[in-house]
């Protein structure tokens, strides 16, 4: 089905307000989580020599009621104690009989009761004796020993645990409890409360010498695991990928009777876990950085250890009070990468490249290790140096590695429809999204010169810049030492720069790895991923992270604008900048990345080629019709070798390489058409087409469907399918790989609009997401369902559920519907249950797999024009007019959460903009309410009719924080009635397409996902029901 | 582990944290047993500086008598030189005191024809 093609029409400016971030403090007095004052910090003691490792094997019904554990006590590595506990109250006694006896048969210690367990072993020997806790998943297993769970109390002396659980362990309150705080999917924080007794004695206390809270040594396997390698892991791909000596097992007997062969598996967990952890532990203590391992957390954490072990202090170390505007002016220039599609469901031929390690190149091309070294940095006023260069550079000029150092450049331009990166909530979306676009402003904003250079590259019109401010590293820190990297590789910070040295080792590394074979090759290519996940881990995100705090109340926030404007709003997230936070570095970071993918945009098109889409470090080259297979490859090699002055590794290649994914799978040598089919950012698959013309898919994205519950396993494929998928080359579960493989299939046959997701019996069950109650907010949903119930028969915290969404034939369309935890997915959908009402909800009510994917083929391009639901072929640039700026903090605060259950809570943080209530919002108000009513003005604007009518008239008046809210939605009232008039006419064009391809009305509303009645109302452009 | 080692563990980890390392050890003898009597000697005096050295309770009571025996400073004399003074004087004591135990070890050691340091200890230095 193909749209008109005339539209490809002057589409004029468009008006849309721009989202800027700002920089933002609390408006009160910074609160230290420090100590009191003049208390003296003593050094937290490290654990002793014991290490406790324990795991739980629960019911399988929505409580996972603990039934039994297996613990092994382990003094300096060797076997002190293995035994066995259980809940009396959720196995038979015949079950405690056959426990009793594995116990005897497999010389283990008499089992005890989990009551028992904790006192004894726990808190006797985890807490009193220092040992370490060890497990796979521990929130989960703390959550299913613990007496009782609470809300974590935050204290003015201890807000780290605002939205953690609190674990009882003993019922005497004097004994400390457990606290849990979820950071994401894969780490937590875990720490013993303040026991109820003096911990210093008088001499001490008088000194103001205090011995610290114990809070005990926690490490998770499955968080050290993602932190080392990189990606999730379960336990039994983690000991399928350290080659433990004993594997994770798999049962069928979860939730049967007790047996012998049960208990070994769930026996074997505890010393699976135990291998893991040694393994682990050996490989953290390779990286030589001096930090304990229970404090790693993530990858991040690898790359604040590895400063913190050559010295090197935090840019906020050292400027405690840095100026707010100047933040607010690097945080305004600051967008993410680059994620764009060109052509859009449509098949195209491509040279897939990649960027090598693109932000360590790009921070070692600026030379980003000296500001990192610096004790501060300093601004001068380059305007007429930077004017100077943007007027003469071109394209060829940044081959010079030399041009990139001077980069380090913030420019304040007035846009005039100048290509630059825009962050605008395109086609009346929620969320902002970010698309490199032609702007016009009638204010000034702040862009890094990379984004100025790479949008003169694209477009070939300079910005005129206003002004311009160099940046230029201070004098080097006091304190940086010369470490040995991984103990072998000499590094030296005041000289190195450790960017380069880690990617330079790495290159040499999987050199080496690829001369050697067996378990050697394996162990050097363990240590170039190693060197990969260290200088990723000090490159980037370090600099930009942000921690978003939700405050009971709205408190006052001071927000930050760049043009020196500051203004207080209430908000109940507040943002605190993370130790090692630098927004210079994260800006010029993301800025020379976009400029690098632009010079290979231009490339290519000088090359005579097109781009099918980027993400980040990434670029499809496509084939133009016409051009031949051999001129192609010739073309891309070409783009390829542009690079390679760049090289700031020595090491004789271009920085831009061809993916693997160009050659034939078996041998990776032999060149093999690539194609590839884009959707929107992020969602694409690149396949090659065999010899029976049927696809095979190389690599896909999860893009969109990894909340998603697999609907049927990898032995049961769609029919139509290969048989037969290499799913571990491709990264995918099968049924994403069948879906994918579906739509190419379609977009083949030339029918992608049409497609439907009924193509397996198994999608037309209700869509399942899984989840676990890892905040307090989440575990509050089954509040009626845990009412009146002791703590064992309750659904858990950190006990799984499911999210799932209202269908179409629902009774009321404002569910929130959600199912406690069944083995069977079947079984736990009955159980569905409106978590706002708690009434139940029939599975006939519930959105199926087929209806949540139907719009999967149809997601937006918005940032582009030609990127609508129904829009195939190539984007085009948009040209924006900003209408008024709008601050944002973090953009990605709690995506998950807010994602899968429609939480509510907004993406980004939107602290408005500074403008005060004028006459001409008034005026605008009025004119709105003339046209569309006051009722429907107070829905839009979220404020009652008669709020509306005294507004207009001038009798109230407006809410300072929400008058930037108000104008927007007000302009978007307006907008929108040209908008529907215009957009309704390609819609419908689509709808009366697809009939014709279906065949009838109703087959086609099917494939649409649309009730057929309301197809029919869509065409008479009738109100829908 | 039985209940005895039980205990014994909790004592040690509490005298861990109570001396706020689990590597305890005076700083002239070496002394390192964890059971030992530590205590923070103020290396300039307490007067004069803050500035502490971790000891055992033999040494820390040898170095404070030595410390006494020290002659004072002059009343007008200036704080600074006064702190500069004993640090060094203290420092002095320190060092003085390290030799002379370097000194007994070395005697023990020609005492012991053919032994190692480790089983001339009374417990080979274990924790």
């Amino acid at each position: 089905m193909r749209l008109p093609t005339d539209r490809r029409q002057d589409w004029g400016s468009e008006a849309l307000p721009i989202h800027l971030r700002c920089y933002t403090r609390s408006a009160g007095a910074p609160q230290s989580e420090a100590a009191p004052l003049g208390r003296k910090p003593r050094a937290k003691p490290q654990p002793n020599d014991m290490v406790l490792i324990f795991d739980t094997e629960t019911t399988i019904d929505a409580t996972q009621r603990l039934r039994v554990l297996f613990y092994q006590l382990r003094i300096s590595g060797r076997l002190d104690e293995e035994g066995a506990a259980y809940d009396p109250g959720a196995l038979k006694p015949r079950e405690i009989a056959v426990l009793r006896a594995y116990c005897v048969q497999r010389d283990l210690t008499e089992p005890i009761t989990l009551d028992a367990f904790r006192e004894e072993v726990f808190l006797g020997k985890g807490y009193d004796c220092g040992a370490e806790i060890v497990g796979f998943n521990l929130p989960f297993d703390l959550a299913r020993i613990a007496l009782d769970a609470s809300v974590a109390r935050v204290t003015k002396y201890r807000r780290k645990m605002r939205d953690a659980f609190t674990f009882k362990l003993s019922p005497n309150s004097r004994r400390p409890n457990v606290q849990v705080k979820h950071l994401s999917a894969r780490a937590s924080v875990i720490e013993f409360t303040a026991e109820y007794q003096q911990r210093s004695s008088r001499p001490d206390r008088k000194r103001d010498d205090y011995v610290p809270v114990h809070r005990g040594h926690f490490t998770d396997v499955k968080t050290l695991a993602a932190a080392l390698t990189s990606r999730s892991h379960s336990l039994k791909s983690l000991t399928a990928s350290l080659g433990t000596k004993t594997k994770k097992d798999e049962s069928d007997e979860h939730g049967g009777p007790l047996t012998f062969a049960y208990l070994d598996y769930a026996r074997s967990d505890v010393q699976a876990t135990w291998e893991c952890f040694t393994a682990l532990r050996a490989k953290f203590r390779s990286y030589c950085l001096g930090t304990a391992h229970w404090e790693i957390l993530s990858e991040a954490s690898l790359g604040k250890a590895t400063l913190s072990a050559l010295g090197v202090q935090s840019w906020l170390a050292q400027n405690a009070n840095p100026s707010p505007h100047l933040l607010a002016q690097i945080l305004c220039s600051y967008f993410g990468g680059r994620t764009e599609v060109r052509w859009r469901k449509t098949v195209k031929e491509v040279f897939h490249t990649d960027f090598t390690s693109m932000y360590p190149s790009v921070c070692t091309l600026q030379g980003l290790w000296r500001f990192i070294t610096a004790t501060g940095f300093a601004t001068h006023d380059a305007t007429a140096d930077t004017q100077a260069l943007l007027e003469s550079v071109t394209a060829d000029d940044l081959q010079d590695q030399a041009l990139w150092l001077r980069l380090p450049v913030l420019v304040r331009v007035r846009p005039s429809d100048d290509l630059l990166p825009v962050r605008a909530p395109y086609c009346r979306e929620k969320n902002a999204t970010i698309g490199l676009n032609y702007l016009a402003a009638d204010s000034s904003i702040w862009v890094t010169l990379a984004d100025c250079i790479a949008g003169k590259i694209l477009s070939g019109k300079t910005p005129a810049i206003e002004e311009a401010i160099g940046f230029t590293p201070g004098p080097m820190q006091a304190g940086l030492k010369s470490i040995k990297l991984f103990g072998r590789h000499r590094f030296d910070p005041r000289s190195d720069d450790l960017f380069r040295r880690l990617i330079q080792l790495r290159i040499e590394e999987k050199g080496r790895a690829a001369k050697l074979i067996g378990a050697e090759r394996e162990a050097a290519e363990d240590v170039a991923q190693s060197l990969k996940i260290t200088a990723n881990s000090t490159s980037y995100g370090i600099f930009v992270q942000v921690n978003v705090e939700t405050e009971p109340s709205p408190v006052s926030v001071e927000v930050f604008g760049p043009d020196g404007e500051s203004f207080v709003t209430k908000s109940r997230k507040v943002e605190r900048p993370g130790p090692y936070f630098n927004p210079l570095l994260a800006t010029l970071i993301t800025g020379a990345a976009r400029l690098m993918l632009a010079l290979a945009e231009s490339r290519a098109v000088t090359e005579g080629l097109d781009w099918v889409f980027c993400d980040t470090d990434s670029l499809a080259l496509a084939r133009p019709e016409g051009m031949a297979a051999e001129e192609f490859e010739a073309a891309a090699e070409r783009v390829i070798e542009w690079f390679r002055p760049l090289d700031p590794y020595d090491c004789g290649s271009s920085i831009l390489k061809a993916e693997r994914a160009n050659y034939a799978a078996d041998d990776g040598k032999v060149r093999e058409p690539l194609f590839c089919l884009a959707i929107s950012s992020k969602r694409y698959v690149l396949f090659n087409i065999g010899s029976d013309g049927k696809p095979q898919i190389r690599k896909g994205s999860a893009h969109g469907l990894g909340h998603l519950r697999a609907p049927y396993r990898a032995d049961d494929p769609a029919p139509g399918t290969p048989a037969s998928v290499p799913l571990g080359e491709i990264e995918l579960p099968r049924w994403q790989h069948d879906l994918w493989y579906r739509l190419v299939e379609n977009a083949l046959a030339d029918r992608l609009n049409s497609t439907r997701y009924d193509y397996h019996p198994k999608l037309r069950r209700p869509a399942l997401s899984r989840y676990a109650a890892t905040n307090p907010g989440l575990w509050r949903w089954f509040a009626t369902l845990n009412e009146g119930k002791p703590y064992a028969d309750q659904v858990k915290p950190f006990g799984f559920l499911y999210a799932l969404h209202t269908g179409r034939k629902a009774a009321a369309k404002s569910q929130h519907p959600i199912a406690p935890f069944d083995r069977s997915p079947e079984l736990a959908v009955r159980k569905a249950f409106d978590r706002v009402t708690g009434d139940p909800i029939a599975a006939e009510g519930l959105q199926t797999y087929a209806e949540a994917l139907a719009g999967y083929h149809m997601s937006p391009e918005s940032k582009f024009r030609g990127g609508e639901a129904f829009d195939q072929g190539r984007t085009e640039r948009r040209h924006v007019q900003a209408r008024g700026f709008e601050f944002i903090g973090k953009e990605a605060d709690r995506y998950e959460e807010a994602f899968l259950v429609d939480a509510g809570s907004e993406l980004p943080i939107r602290y408005g903009s500074p403008q005060p209530p004028t006459a001409d919002l008034q005026a605008a108000l009025a004119a709105a309410s003339a046209k569309f009513g006051d009722a429907a003005v107070g829905r839009a604007i979220g404020l009652p009719r008669s709020t509306v009518a005294k507004l207009k008239n001038g009798k109230a008046q407006f809410p300072r924080g929400q008058c930037p809210g108000i104008s927007d939605r007000l302009r978007a009232m307006q907008a929108v009635e040209a908008e529907i008039i215009a957009r309704e006419g390609k819609v419908i064009e689509g709808y009366r397409d697809a009939i014709q391809t279906q065949g009838s009305l109703r087959a086609a509303a099917h494939s649409l996902g649309i009730d057929p009645s309301n197809l029919s109302r869509r065409l008479r452009r009738l109100p829908e029901i | 582990m039985t209940p005895a080692q039980h205990t014994l563990q909790i004592i040690k980890f509490r005298r861990f944290r109570t001396l706020g390392t689990a590597n305890p050890f005076c700083a002239t003898c070496g002394e390192c047993r964890w059971w030992a009597r530590f205590e923070l000697h103020h290396i300039a005096g307490r007067k004069y500086s803050a500035l502490l050295i971790r000891l055992c309770q033999t040494c820390h009571n040898w170095i404070s008598i030595m410390q006494t025996l020290l002659p004072s400073m002059g009343e007008g004399e200036d704080p600074r030189r006064a702190q500069l003074i004993a640090e060094l004087e203290g420092s002095a004591l320190l060092h003085d005191l390290a030799a002379a135990k370097h000194r007994e070890a070395a005697d023990m050691l020609r005492g012991l024809p053919g032994v190692l340091p480790d089983e001339a200890s009374d417990d080979g230095g274990a924790q």
